[in-house]
């Protein structure tokens, strides 16, 4: 094909692109020779080419890949770390348990001993009031516990044989006796089936313990008699006043909530019936 | 294709393809990123990959990374490029000439933008063109002249606006 001023300006842009052949690229430096237009209109398509520029991609190493980061493990390699993880689980877990178990029997054990203590604390403070009232018992003389002995086996003769008891019949007390004296004796109101109260005052030398058939009753005055009663009923009416069972008394106090002690007690029995329920569920 | 060959492939052409995409969109980022998938896809595909055909592949996926980044953000409006490369008439030096150029160019829509620089830069054939762009050689070839002579009349406006 010959170049001629219509079809010069694709031969230029293939000239240009380099997409000639070695004859059509002759032919076309043989135009361009003898025209110095085609010249001027070859630099001006020439200056609109890109000259190559360096740009530099500086982060290869991020493009970077190897063999190695396609390595796979063993499933049978694999298959033996599931196994051993799963071996450390169950052991904590098994731990767990264990300490678990400790520490609700630790608190359990802290529950029953504290609520123990809180409902025994009544009882105790009785006991201890018991005990300060045994040093009144024991002023009692202690031949009146001797004879109280046989004046019932007495008592018990003569509601059998009442005649074998002589009415009204009294022993001399020994002077001699220093220990004894009326104020001190103990005064044991016999009653016989005449109904008439018969004081039998029993009286011993210390060395002697009286018999049954030693023993025998001795009349004393009213005075005697009064101050033996009043004995006795103070004794009893120290005891009765100072194991006082009234509500104020059974109020639990922890910290400074107050409790009532009887409510108290049932909620602990009922906690502990639920746990020996749920003790026998399980055995079960 | 082993590791050692494709790293020797990472050596050779990261480098153009970087530019190409670079040029084409004026973003580092963007087109790290674009690089970044187009070698991830060649590490992927490199056992069905022609060895002889590393860098056309790379640019063929490079390519079409682009074009689908360029949908994604829209980056590419005329408005938006005639407002941000509007052109000094007066006269420049040589070298503001060459950004007069290049600003020029990003004026072109991608197809013929990827066009210059792929024959410009790259040294491509409109055959190796046309097979990195999809397109066939003649559209190649009516494009790409077309480009250039719209570059060459901005260019010979801008010198008789500058005389």
């Amino acid at each position: 094909m010959e170049l001629n001023q219509d079809n010069y300006e694709n031969d230029l842009l293939l000239y240009i692109d380099d997409e000639l052949t070695a004859s059509e690229k002759a032919a076309v430096d043989l135009l361009l020779a003898s025209n110095p237009k085609l010249t001027q209109e070859l630099k001006a398509l020439q200056e609109v080419q890109l000259k190559p520029e360096f740009v530099e991609f500086t982060d290869k190493s991020s493009l970077y890949r190897f063999d190695e980061m396609n390595a796979t493990l063993d499933p049978t390699f694999k298959k033996t770390l599931y196994k051993s993880s799963t071996n450390g689980a169950k052991l904590i877990d098994i731990k767990k348990i264990y300490w678990a178990t400790g520490s609700i029997a630790a608190i359990s054990l802290g529950i029953f001993f504290g609520v123990n203590t809180l409902l025994n604390q009544p009882k105790l403070q009785q006991a201890q009031l018991v005990a300060s009232i045994a040093p009144v018992k024991n002023n009692v003389p202690d031949n009146l516990t001797n004879i109280l002995k046989p004046i019932e086996k007495t008592q018990i003769l003569s509601e059998n044989h009442p005649q074998s008891i002589p009415q009204n019949t009294v022993r001399n007390i020994p002077q001699s006796n220093p220990t004894i004296t009326p104020s001190t004796l103990p005064v044991i109101a016999i009653v016989t089936n005449n109904d008439q109260p018969i004081l039998s005052k029993e009286t011993f030398n210390g060395d002697q313990t009286p018999t049954m058939m030693e023993s025998s009753t001795i009349a004393v005055d009213n005075t005697t008699l009064n101050s033996a009663i009043a004995v006795e009923q103070k004794i009893e009416k120290e005891i009765f006043e100072e194991i006082n069972t009234e509500d104020n008394d059974r109020v639990i106090y922890i910290s400074n909530i107050e409790l009532d002690g009887d409510k108290f007690r049932g909620i602990t029995r009922r906690l502990s019936a639920l746990f020996k329920r749920n003790k026998s569920e399980k055995n079960k | 294709m082993t590791d050692i060959a494709y790293n020797n492939a990472v050596d050779q052409y990261a480098d153009g393809v970087y530019r190409f995409i670079v040029k084409n969109i004026q973003h580092e980022e963007d087109a790290r990123d674009i690089v970044q998938t187009a070698f991830e896809k060649l590490w992927v595909n490199r056992d069905t990959v022609d060895p002889l055909k590393v860098k056309s592949y790379l640019f063929t996926i490079a390519y079409h990374q682009m074009i689908d980044h360029i949908r994604k953000v829209k980056k590419y409006t005329m408005t938006d490029i005639y407002e941000t490369t509007a052109i000094d008439p007066v006269y420049q030096p040589q070298h503001e000439l060459r950004q007069t150029i290049l600003k020029a160019i990003h004026e072109l829509n991608p197809t013929q933008k990827s066009l210059i620089l792929l024959k410009d830069y790259e040294g491509y054939n409109y055959q190796e063109i046309g097979e990195i762009m999809n397109l066939s050689e003649s559209q190649v070839k009516v494009y790409l002249h077309r480009a250039r002579l719209q570059l060459k009349d901005k260019l010979s406006h801008l010198q008789k606006a500058s005389a």
